[in-house]
């Protein structure tokens, strides 16, 4: 009687997949898997986040904020890796995890963004979206950083055009060798300072292109989401669903198919191994409210708890066949971890169009796509390259608040829009290096007794090298556009500040030095998928997540082919 | 440029893709939460003091002013909320130093002086703060006084309406539209500061 009842509780609690984790490549899984007939259990560490509804201060006004967008002194204490940067706001401020339950060691300084929602970061990205070409898929085997790609641009390129269409990626077509055009919708209009700042580039620089940041944010009507009503508060959640989410965008076709069940406040804290089938038979999770543990079960497991959650998992999965963490005979599981280097580059100020001014917020700026190192070495000293945000905007009342004044004259004065202002901000390539890594500490453990993480990752001589290029090509640039009285900065970004950490599990050829073969598929346990960014062997210069939702959506196809042809 | 101008420029360069909330707190620096997170007292004739400077620094004119705005009780507020105990401290310093100050070329203290001379007493603490002129460090209080004081102001109802223009949803993006000198800017949602 008493097995029956085990089993019974072990039918209910089994499906077809695993998702760990919900965010922007968990939330694709989910929709690709259940879209081929599997039933599906996507797991999420964090909160509840209804579409619409959840987004409390969507419709805040700004007199509606007590400390105006500030951050207090009791949330620096709660928060205290998170409030060194500028995600974490008030508007936002219970979208993100409360540091102090599960604080991490910094053998050097690492900003670990980790949110404590359904939808992870799909919810507050920067919707930056670019393709990959073979300058970046190729670049490991080019200059021997890293291990090679298994896989090519022509390989991929059906995958992004169909990630695309379902996001909505609006943008300009160029025909730009190092950055592919995608399907796009209509691009978002440039200002006035930026076409003239644009013309002055692209004349003086043959090789160099200036357009309209490639986001996801749709500028028409898209499979009932939006338009982009030009708010620029999408970090807040979009009620008008205009940008990609989880929650506008993955989970509703996946929901519409009845093979979804979402568990919020679940802390997946290992997969379950069978050594005799050589398989993992499920997940382990602990009720992030509770503290109770749960088993679930499933043919196949995604592994989407982004980057160095994933390594968390995959660490913490020990068994006798594998003492140092899942698949991990590579002894490769976190290392490898890349961010991109910013904060570097410069700005001016445009004189004239004094006559001129924009209406709306609009949640994009200008890209500058890479133009060094493009067409062979260019013997700059470093290797890979560098991309460019930017944006010209005229300035208001916050600009003034160093200058000398007070009264009436100063008063009116800020009423009215200030001169124009352009910048250019270079987001720099990190290479692959085995000993930026990320690890557990078992003896330091966090509210739910889990292992906590140690980060050992640091930039080093190409990144440093790449610097004086991203700093003055952006002087050289905006001076080419007419822009004057430029000042370069050099303030620089520690990893994990651009939020783009890649790698702990990478993906090669050789299961004795990677972690995924070119299916995202664990060399060493093949019912095992990692598509978050994890699974990058190089960081590339672009901002990485529409190659991670490319690369899952693949995965997904492979994985159900392979599971009808019982190969898995 | 100092790393805090470095990084307000970053963030507005960036075009709305940052998430938009603020920088504040790099900007800020990286300092640790004060000894108690309780805000520190202000007596009343320091509220006093930080309301005639307010309504100064930005008066009401054909629209209402920072006192219209309760940006006074604001600044005690995020001083007491938003800051550590040390920078509290300095702040009560700073006004004590101040009204030294008033003293010293007024001979009066600062409450005390008529409306003429106040703004004249604020005017030439501004001028000599901003421009780094200053004669002791315990008026650079000032800086976050001022700051505050806009924040507040611009970001308060009757600020980004009748002061400046607010548009919750615009609805659209015209990048290049003509502006008449006398058209007030746009509100641009909360702010890099």
């Amino acid at each position: 009687m008493a097995t029956n009842i085990n089993n019974k509780a072990k039918e209910e609690n089994t499906y077809d997949a695993i998702v760990i984790g919900s965010g922007l490549s968990g939330g694709w899984a989910a929709k690709e898997l259940t879209e081929k007939g599997l039933t599906v259990l996507m797991l999420e560490r964090g909160h509840q986040l209804k579409h619409i509804s959840g987004y409390k201060s969507a419709f805040k006004k700004p007199w509606e904020f007590k400390h105006r967008g500030r951050i207090t002194e009791e949330q620096r204490k709660t928060h205290k890796y998170l409030s060194r940067d500028y995600p974490y706001g008030e508007d936002n401020a219970d979208y993100w995890f409360k540091d102090s339950d599960a604080p991490y060691k910094e053998i050097k300084k690492f900003d670990w963004f980790r949110p404590d929602i359904v939808g992870g970061k799909s919810i507050m990205w920067g919707r930056q979206s670019y393709r990959w070409s073979d300058l970046d898929f190729g670049a490991n085997a080019r200059d021997g950083h890293g291990v090679d790609w298994p896989v090519r641009y022509k390989e991929i390129e059906p995958w992004y055009e169909y990630v695309e269409k379902h996001v909505g990626v609006s943008g300009q077509k160029e025909g730009y060798g190092a950055l592919p055009d995608s399907v796009f919708l209509p691009p978002m209009e440039m200002n006035c300072v930026e076409k003239e700042v644009k013309k002055g580039i692209e004349e003086n620089f043959h090789d160099r292109l200036m357009t309209i940041g490639r986001t996801a944010n749709v500028t028409k009507q898209h499979k009932g989401r939006g338009p982009c009503q030009y708010r620029n508060l999408c970090h807040r959640g979009c009620p008008y669903g205009a940008y990609f989410s989880t929650q506008s965008s993955t989970l509703p076709p996946a929901m519409d198919t009845g093979r979804l069940v979402v568990k919020t406040d679940a802390i997946v804290s290992e997969v379950l191994y069978d050594k005799d089938k050589k398989k993992a038979t499920g997940v382990k999770v602990i009720d992030a409210n509770t503290n109770k543990t749960y088993e679930y079960y499933s043919k196949i497991v995604f592994v989407n708890a982004s980057t160095v959650g994933t390594a968390f998992v995959l660490l913490n999965s020990k068994s006798d066949r594998f003492p140092n963490g899942l698949g991990n005979d590579s002894e490769t599981v976190g290392h490898y971890l890349m961010d991109h280097q910013f904060m570097y580059g410069a700005s001016g100020e445009m004189p004239g169009f004094e006559d001129r001014y924009y209406y709306g917020r609009r949640p994009n700026g200008i890209y500058v796509p890479r133009f060094r190192n493009v067409k062979g070495n260019d013997n700059r000293g470093y290797v890979r390259g560098f991309g460019y945000q930017g944006s010209a905007s005229r300035q208001n009342w916050s600009s003034a608040i160093k200058e000398v004044g007070v009264g009436k004259e100063f008063k009116d004065k800020l009423s009215e829009p200030g001169m124009w202002t352009m910048g250019l901000i270079a987001f720099g390539e990190c290479l692959p290096y085995k000993d930026n890594r990320v690890y557990l500490n078992t003896k330091k453990t966090d509210k739910w007794g889990l292992p906590t993480m140690v980060f050992d990752t640091g930039f080093k001589e190409n990144e440093q090298k790449m610097r004086k290029d991203m700093v003055n090509d952006a002087a050289e640039m905006l001076e080419a556009g007419g822009v004057k009285n430029i000042n370069t900065f050099e303030i620089g970004s520690t990893p994990g500040q651009a939020i783009h950490e890649q790698g702990v599990a990478r993906m090669g050829k050789d299961p004795k030095t990677s972690v995924v073969n070119k299916w995202n598929q664990m060399h060493a346990v093949d019912n095992v998928f990692i598509t978050d960014g994890s699974f990058m062997c190089s960081s590339g210069w672009q901002n990485p997540s529409l190659t991670f939702m490319a690369f899952t959506a693949r995965a997904c196809d492979y994985a159900v082919n392979e599971l009808k042809k019982n190969n898995i | 440029m100092n790393r805090r101008d470095a990084l307000k420029r970053t963030a507005l360069i960036m075009g709305g893709v940052l998430s938009a909330p603020t920088l504040s707190a790099l900007m800020n620096g990286c300092h640790a939460p004060g000894e108690n997170g309780e805000g520190t007292h202000f007596t009343s004739w320091e509220k006093d003091m930080v309301k005639d400077m307010v309504d100064i620094i930005i008066p009401r004119t054909d629209t209402p002013g920072a006192v219209d705005a309760k940006v006074p009780a604001f600044v005690v507020m995020m001083m007491q909320e938003c800051y550590p105990k040390d920078d509290q401290d300095d702040f009560h310093d700073g006004l004590t130093v101040f009204n030294k100050w008033s003293k010293k070329h007024f001979k009066k203290e600062f409450l005390d002086l008529n409306d003429n001379q106040k703004e004249t007493a604020v005017t030439r603490v501004d001028k000599e703060v901003l421009t780094g002129e200053i004669d002791s460090d315990a008026l650079n209080f000032y800086w976050t006084l001022k700051e505050l004081t806009m924040l507040g102001f611009f970001t308060s109802e009757t600020g980004a309406t009748e002061t400046l223009r607010y548009r919750q949803t615009p609805g659209n993006y015209e990048g290049c539209i003509p502006y008449e000198k006398g058209d007030k800017a746009w509100e641009g949602g909360l702010p890099y500061v």
